[in-house]
């Protein structure tokens, strides 16, 4: 095709080509084959074109400012900074956050995030006894953490989980802002106790989600499994699965109900969800560890290269750790921090 | 910059700061495109993207990549922006068809011709023209402009700009030749 003609097409796409050179196109699609091709070809690109012009717009000078900033500093300049690593005994949990200018919201996560990070370190360069131990997850955030005596927490959004650096010498007590998964390590001699604003939950070994949002009129518990107790102001309620305890803030009464719906429901928020096309272990590893925020490795070098194709939807870290076990015949073996592939390699 | 996934990796790990600035620059765009396929949100796409930049800055020592940087930070953003997805639908959580729902949302998500970035590889390919070429073609496509303005707005002949939106469409054609085939297949079927 000749230069003169590419003209052509170019200005009958761009709508600048008179009725005679429009003509012109037309007649030549009919008669020539590759010409008609060819038309038909820069006319998807030229109608595709258009879904790449909103990346006119991304500014990367500014975009590379921001996170030269965020890495420089710690903090996102442009969000607000939510201080929150140690704080002692007697201070009160922090509400959520209820105003941030749009937009931001992930930029506060992403804050939120870092402070957590460096308050794992914190936990560990500064074990005093009057300090207590809190995570804090931001907008869009959900964490996993493992307490000391092996408890499992799924930390939702906007939350906020402390407890004492002695936590299960004695006791078991938490103190929870916000919403939390808990999977209770079993222990008789040593019941696990949830603190809120409004109510305390009591078990000994089952899982059960509370939540008690600073900002919400009502505070809640729903019980998976086992049973628990609950408490709230002189009254007590004992719960069984499927049962839910509401405590309403404003006359402080504790009533008993049944949860609407399917109980995995409730905590439908804690699952997380994955997609992996023949991806090295190692990489699914990395994205495991990031996203449940947990330490998930692989002992033998000769496992790092097996690859794996699946599909995650709704499931706990354990629950996908399950299945690339039998699917690749490793070894999953349970860690202070995480959890450790071992096996023969693929 | 001319270095192999190898050397960028390494380079990276030491915490050269150049490198990752380049390789931050260099995939950009091209990740907040990608995000924005599975999110439909571009503000949104871009704060996952910074989000994933500043993670892999932090965690550049003990971080391990099987194959190259740039693989890494293309499945973490799908996850992200899957995760993304799935707490927007959590959100909801007490109604039951949160699960139905979240199935028709993956369903979009898989691309028909298995590649997602196909979008990429048009804004890559525009990137790539000739710097005239490339900057009439887009005042034309993205701009909405008359072939008169854009010759009066860079001083130069009508003739010229319709030379270089020919030239244009020569080049892209054959740059994303692959591509076309199967697109226009699919869609005469």
């Amino acid at each position: 095709m000749s230069e003169n003609q590419w003209d052509l097409v170019g200005k009958y796409l761009s709508g600048e080509a008179s009725a005679k050179e429009i003509a012109e196109v037309e007649a030549l699609m009919v008669s020539d084959e590759p010409f008609r091709r060819h038309v038909e070809e820069s006319r998807w690109l030229w109608e595709h074109s258009d879904k790449v012009r909103e990346a006119e717009e991304v500014d990367v000078d500014a975009a590379w400012r921001r996170v030269s900033a965020r890495i420089d500093t710690g903090v996102d300049t442009h969000a607000p900074v939510r201080p929150v690593v140690s704080e002692t005994r007697d201070s009160r949990p922090r509400g959520r956050t209820a105003t941030l200018p749009a937009g931001t919201t992930s930029l506060a996560a992403a804050v939120a995030a870092l402070v957590m990070l460096s308050a794992v370190a914190f936990f560990f360069l500064n074990r005093n006894a009057e300090d207590i131990i809190a995570q804090q997850t931001g907008p869009s955030e959900v964490i996993e953490l493992e307490l000391p005596d092996g408890t499992i927490v799924t930390l939702n959004e906007n939350s906020r989980l402390s407890y004492a650096p002695d936590f299960g010498t004695d006791e078991r007590t938490v103190t929870l802002s916000g919403e939390g998964f808990f999977d209770v390590m079993r222990d008789e001699h040593k019941p696990f106790i949830v603190h809120t604003e409004a109510l305390e939950v009591t078990v000994l070994g089952t899982s059960f989600d509370v939540q008690a949002y600073d900002s919400e009129s009502e505070s809640s518990v729903v019980v998976a499994t086992g049973r628990v107790r609950v408490e709230a102001g002189n009254e007590e309620v004992q719960l069984v699965p499927g049962d839910m305890g509401t405590v309403s803030k404003s006359n402080n009464s504790l009533t008993k109900g049944k949860t609407d719906g399917d109980v995995r429901n409730v905590s439908a928020w804690r699952m997380k969800s994955f997609t992996f096309q023949n991806e090295e272990l190692t990489d699914v590893v990395e994205n495991l560890s990031d996203s449940y925020h947990m330490d998930v490795s692989i002992s033998e070098e000769s496992l790092k290269n097996c690859r794996l194709s699946a599909t995650f939807n709704n499931r706990t870290l354990k629950e996908v750790l399950q299945i690339i076990s039998s699917t690749l015949n490793v070894n999953v073996e349970k860690t202070p921090r995480g959890y450790k592939l071992s096996g023969q390699g693929c | 910059m001319t270095l192999s996934p190898k050397e960028i990796t390494q380079k990276l790990k030491d915490g050269d700061r150049k490198v990752f600035e380049e390789l931050f620059r260099m995939h950009y765009t091209e990740l907040c495109l990608f995000a924005r396929k599975y999110i439909n949100d571009m503000e949104k796409g871009e704060e996952l993207v910074q989000d994933l930049f500043v993670r892999l800055w932090e965690k550049r020592e003990t971080m391990e990549f099987s194959t190259s940087v740039k693989s890494y930070l293309y499945t973490s953003l799908k996850n992200a922006c899957l995760n993304h997805l799935k707490h927007l639908k959590v959100r909801e959580k007490y109604q039951q068809h949160v699960a139905r729902e979240y199935k028709d949302s993956q369903h979009h998500l898989h691309d028909p011709m298995g590649e997602p970035d196909f979008e990429i590889r048009v804004y890559g390919a525009i990137e790539n023209l000739p710097r005239q070429c490339r900057e009439i073609f887009k005042m034309s496509r993205f701009e909405g402009l008359k072939y008169r303005e854009i010759a009066e707005h860079l001083g130069v002949s009508i003739k010229t700009v319709e030379n270089q939106i020919g030239k244009a469409l020569k080049i892209l054609r054959v740059d994303l030749k692959d591509l076309m085939a199967i697109l226009i297949i699919c869609s005469t079927w």
